[in-house]
């Protein structure tokens, strides 16, 4: 088969065969997994078309997921007590030829179920975006630079490890969202909102509804235009958001209220992928202002210690901001 | 019937066993509500297991290609350089989807990032699942010609079992 649309490569006929296959199994039956079977025994050409697809397909996963990614959780660690795992492989593995036998293993998968941290991870590069869609239609948009854990069981608990995301969430007041990061939980009460982490500093604003801050703690309500912030081992602040910058880097603008300029450079660092320090003199100086993110890199961070009244210098593949007139 | 799954993926009884071995460890693992269909379950996880153990065995034989040796110890490398092999990785994935047709691109990312399944897209994209099939082949068939090490010839690890051999009369 030609490939019209590069209209120079010939594609083998397995080659077709397995992308058709590839993608008929994602909903494939037992029939089709045995035709499937047959297909790769008749030639070792389609297995070998088979093979070569599924690993080029799997090194897509590397690009957009981190390396510890896979479909099993990481065994659970030192701190461990589950019971011993119950499906006796003794019992299972001399039942291998019929699938009435596999059928049984799927049905008492439910009731073998342990509480394990099995969690699905996402994360993206600095300067790198992406929109994940939940099960349940959830949508989290998650800026670069940032790593979330989502809960593959049946709870909706969402891990922001780093970085900062925007959580459009479908309500359902009989499985309450609740995303948490470090010590913080949100609960959501049907809602759009931007999470971020930088370190021991946590944001949230919220665009629409409600969103609960630690429901099991202060119990703080936080209506459309809130926000809050918080540092480890510190009191939460609170403060108000005009609506249309609540993820506002979405749109290429990053807005700043009273915000440290270590929380500017690690926005400027998330958006554009360039890594952003700031002098300790500097860290602590709020900042008010918003920044567009276009273009050059380079000439972003330049002018945005300019707006600081800051200066940018660059080296060994980094910029650090530094005060404007007596150095750092 | 999974073992001759495994045996046709994997090439071997040998490779085929072990491999059973990592599918049994996984179920032992697995957490959340009923599974719907039980037997295509399992064969997609046995299929999943198969391929992670053919990039394992091509890591280990692949020397040459230092992309896969790379990712393979991404988790020691410091969080800049990770970010920048991350960086890398997504232009490839760029590189790879660059010059589709838009809608292929499209259908190709929703379903491979977003994981809506075909007829989610179907609706999304206002065509029929088989339009979606039919885009989503394109991609797939770019991705196969774009892999990474497509110009390499890795020839499986171990022939086919014995019994296949005997089919052919040797």
């Amino acid at each position: 088969m030609v490939d019209e649309w590069t209209g120079h490569t010939m594609v083998d006929a397995a080659a077709d065969e397995a992308v058709a296959w590839h993608l008929r199994l994602a909903t494939a039956g037992a029939d089709e997994w045995l035709a499937f079977t047959e297909w790769l025994e008749a030639d070792i050409a389609h297995a070998e078309a088979y093979d070569a697809l599924t690993r080029a397909d799997a090194e897509l996963d590397d690009a957009l997921a981190p390396p510890d990614w896979s479909d099993a959780p990481p065994l659970v660690a030192d701190n461990d007590d589950r019971p011993a795992p119950r499906i006796n492989r003794r019992w299972a593995l001399p039942a291998l030829g019929s699938l009435a036998a596999i059928a049984i293993v799927g049905v008492m998968l439910p009731s073998e179920t342990v509480p394990v941290a099995a969690a699905r991870i996402v994360e993206t590069p600095a300067g790198v975006r992406r929109t994940v869609v939940l099960t349940d239609g959830s949508r989290i948009e998650l800026n670069g630079g940032t790593r979330l854990a989502i809960d593959t069981g049946a709870a909706r608990v969402v891990t922001l490890e780093r970085g900062e995301a925007i959580f459009h969430v479908t309500h359902d007041p009989r499985h309450p969202f609740l995303v948490q990061s470090g010590d913080m939980r949100l609960q959501d009460v049907g809602t759009v909102f931007n999470v971020a982490r930088v370190g021991g500093n946590f944001g949230v604003q919220v665009a629409e509804g409600a969103v609960m801050f630690q429901p099991e703690h202060e119990r703080i309500m936080l209506t459309a235009g809130a926000a809050l912030s918080h540092v480890d081992g510190e009191a939460p602040r609170m403060s108000g958001v005009a609506i249309d910058d609540v993820g506002s880097w979405r749109k290429g603008r990053l807005v700043f209220q009273q915000t440290p300029v270590r929380l500017v450079a690690a926005a400027l660092e998330r958006s554009t992928g360039s890594v952003v320090t700031v002098s300790p003199a500097l860290a602590d100086t709020p900042f008010t202002g918003s920044i567009g993110v276009t273009g050059d890199a380079d000439r972003l961070i330049a002018r945005t210690a300019a707006l600081i009244g800051a200066r940018a210098e660059h080296g060994r593949g980094r910029w650090r901001l530094v005060g404007g007139h007596a150095g750092s | 019937m999974l073992l001759r799954l495994l045996v046709a993926r994997l090439g071997s009884a040998e490779e085929a066993e072990d491999a059973l071995q990592d599918l049994w460890l996984k179920l032992e693992t697995v957490t959340g509500g009923p599974i719907a269909e039980p037997v295509s379950y399992i064969c997609r996880m046995a299929n999943n297991v198969a391929v992670d153990r053919r990039r394992r065995a091509i890591r280990r034989v692949g020397r040459d290609t230092d992309w896969l040796e790379t990712q393979a110890t991404a988790d020691e490398h410091p969080d800049a350089e990770r970010a920048l092999i991350a960086r890398e990785r997504l232009a490839r994935v760029e590189a790879t989807l660059k010059g589709l047709p838009d809608r292929v691109a499209t259908a190709f990312r929703l379903y491979r990032f977003e994981d809506l399944p075909q007829k989610a897209i179907a609706e999304r994209m206002g065509i029929t699942v088989s339009g979606v099939e039919k885009l989503l082949h394109r991609a797939y068939l770019r991705v196969y010609l774009h892999r990474p090490n497509s110009g390499v010839d890795i020839r499986r690890p171990e022939r086919l079992p014995l019994e296949e051999d005997q089919h052919d009369g040797r």
